[in-house]
């Protein structure tokens, strides 16, 4: 049976598009994404030293900073933030663990929640939780698709304190007793109202609302304000052992994004500067050597790749002149 | 102009390339197809989707349309490399200096993007990412000098729109390598102002929205009326996407993004009308790679969508000498 012209005449076309599809096909089976992503990414190297905690120590000259761009929290509310334009952040890794160092500009140090109108300035990472099937949701991730945030707060750093610091005059009926029921918060978990609780919160999400404290609380940091900015240092073992946190490995890239919040100005829960997802890609490697190479090669690529288009546009000009 | 120096190149492929052409225009037309859907489903509506209440009662349908979208993004993938490589070759066998840059950017292009794929070491990633900047802007330069004069005005706004946003985050790369400081986010200013202007300057360098008809004048209003509606509806949200999807911060007034998508859409369906599917298709897919450098697959977009034009373009003018 002969075909219509027709549909020879468009045969090629036809396989080549049936060819797409089994390959399209292919792929989404097999998760195996053919495009690579283009945004900003923070290189995290291996140390020479142990950083710490301490955001000042001379280890963190190794490593080299992005500045993330900032906008205000505006996709659930309470919206709000927005006060902080930028935020720079470093990492390093070693000894299995990984290490990042974030730094932003605070008019004023808000570390005490004593008054009731009090707010603390915060910051925020947060990553795709290692169950996560695709990229979540910047908005505290999606079903599906949870994340890790690792929260770091400036009152909680500084500790509870005592309300009477700010009210003298504070008188407090006794309690008849300091068992659970009459500190509810600490009995149900909450890592905030724990007193050795550390500034750092580990938490977990699957969609805006949903919030609350990882099962287990490995995140460790430490904040210090100097010269109208904070700095501040977080630390965790690179593989927590739990899915619904983030795992990272030696080598191999995840995503990354930031929250900051200015308490002078009121910030607190969705009332933030947020930065989109940015990768984080750890590298084997020490920072030795320098970035020469690196500029060798583009330099390379540039000059190639331009002295081929100029070769080829000749050529061009000549055979369309004959 | 290269297309003055390569006129007899031209008229001596053209026959060939009238052939090439049904082919091109066909695989043309379902990558746009596959972007769109691509666009609005998995781009789209699989990112607002967490704020629709009650999404858990219809978890099941969600879950298939949100499949189908990424089959999209596979497809289109794909495809644009096809496409890409298609019109490599097409450039090429034109003949003309324009053409033959055109065919080594997007050569180029389809080499950087493998080797960002293949996955770059400490150092490479901003050397790459430069590599794929410069192969746009060649395919940008090459377009231009495929194109007449006004058409070449719109080519090279395109080009420059690419070439400041891609400036910026290629800047910021290798400030992260620990190379330079970055460089200032005016730059994202300076592309968002010349999207618009791309966008705007349209129905004068792509030609004139055709008065035989109402269909593109309608089209286009459509259009921006949607846009405006959106954007000046649901502004923080739309904004946000607009940045996702596009690249663009949406800084501008919102009647700027809406006489732009109006500009677009009614110079589209008027290419579409006058017979110039693949000039057509070039715009939407200029469209659905957006402004930034995001990922491979968007930069092939944009690579593809100037070419398109260009290729088109330059072969109408060809057969009217």
């Amino acid at each position: 049976m002969k075909m219509p012209a027709m549909v020879r005449r468009r045969m090629p076309t036809l396989l080549v598009l049936a060819l797409v599809l089994a390959t399209a096909g292919i792929l989404q089976l097999t998760n195996a994404n053919p495009a690579a992503s283009q945004s900003l990414m923070l290189i995290s190297r291996a140390a020479s030293s142990d950083p710490g905690l301490d955001p000042n120590a001379a280890v963190w000259n190794e490593s080299a900073s992005i500045d993330v761009p900032l906008t205000a929290q505006q996709q659930a509310y309470p919206i709000g933030g927005g006060s902080i334009a930028t935020i720079s952040a470093k990492s390093l890794h070693r000894d299995g663990n990984l290490y990042v160092r974030v730094e932003w500009t605070d008019a004023t140090q808000d570390d005490s929640t004593l008054k009731v109108e009090n707010f603390s300035d915060a910051v925020a990472l947060e990553f795709p939780a290692s169950a996560s099937a695709t990229v979540p949701s910047i908005c505290m991730g999606q079903v599906g698709a949870g994340v890790n945030i690792w929260q770091w707060r400036a009152d909680s750093q500084v500790g509870h304190g005592d309300p009477s610091e700010r009210y003298p005059n504070l008188w407090v009926e006794r309690y008849p007793g300091d068992g659970p029921e009459f500190y509810t918060a600490r009995a149900a978990g909450n890592p905030y109202a724990l007193a050795d609780g550390g500034p750092v919160q580990d938490l977990v999400a699957a969609s805006f609302g949903n919030i609350g404290p990882a099962g287990s609380q490995t995140v460790q940091g430490q904040g210090v304000y100097q010269a109208g900015k904070w700095a501040v240092v977080f630390a965790r073992p690179l593989n927590p052992g739990d899915a619904s946190l983030t795992a990272f490995h030696e080598t191999g890239t995840t995503d990354l994004a930031f929250a900051v919040w200015d308490g002078s100005l009121s910030e607190r829960n969705g009332q933030k500067s947020v930065s989109a997802f940015v990768r984080i890609h750890i590298f084997p490697g020490d920072a030795g050597g320098s970035a020469t190479p690196a500029w060798l090669i583009a330099l390379g690529l540039l000059v190639g790749l331009s002295g081929l288009g100029v070769g080829l546009a000749v050529i061009g000009t000549r055979s369309g002149a004959k | 102009m290269a297309s003055f120096s390569g006129v007899r190149a031209q008229d001596h492929n053209l026959r060939e390339w009238s052939l090439a052409r049904v082919h091109l225009e066909t695989l043309a037309v379902w990558l746009v197809i596959a972007v769109a859907f691509e666009l609005v489903i998995l781009r789209t509506l699989t990112r607002v989707a967490i704020h629709v209440p009650g999404l858990g009662a219809i978890a099941g349908p969600y879950e298939m349309l949100a499949d189908a979208g990424r089959f999209a993004y596979y497809v289109a993938t794909v495809l644009a490399v096809v496409v890409a490589a298609a019109l490599a070759v097409a450039a090429w066998q034109v003949g003309t200096a324009g053409g033959r840059a055109m065919a080594a950017g997007i050569a180029s292009l389809i080499l950087a993007a493998a080797l960002l794929r293949a996955g770059p070491g400490l150092g490479e990633a901003a050397a790459l990412n430069t590599l794929l900047l410069a192969a746009l802007v060649l395919v940008g330069i090459g377009a231009a000098g495929m194109v007449g004069a006004r058409m070449a005005i719109a080519v090279v706004l395109a080009t420059l729109t690419v070439a400041l946003s891609g400036i910026f985050s290629v800047g910021q790369m290798w400030a992260s390598e620990g190379t330079g400081h970055g460089l200032s986010a005016g730059f994202l200013d300076l592309a968002e102002w010349a999207a618009i202007a791309f966008a705007v300057s349209l129905p004068w360098t792509a030609g004139s929205v055709s008065s035989s008809s109402r269909r593109p004048a309608i089209s286009g209003a459509v259009a921006a009326t949607f846009v405006m509606v959106v954007l000046l509806g649901n502004p923080h949200t739309t904004r946000f996407l607009l940045l996702w999807t596009h690249g663009l911060t949406g800084s501008l007034p919102a009647i700027a993004y809406a006489v732009a998508a109006g500009c677009l859409v009614a110079v589209a369906v008027s290419l579409h009308q006058r017979g110039m599917a693949l000039a057509a298709c070039g715009l939407l897919l200029l469209v659905g790679g957006g402004v930034a450098m995001q990922n491979t697959y968007q930069s092939m977009l944009i690579g593809t969508g100037l070419a398109c034009l260009a290729l088109a373009t330059s072969q109408r003018q060809a057969r009217t000498r």
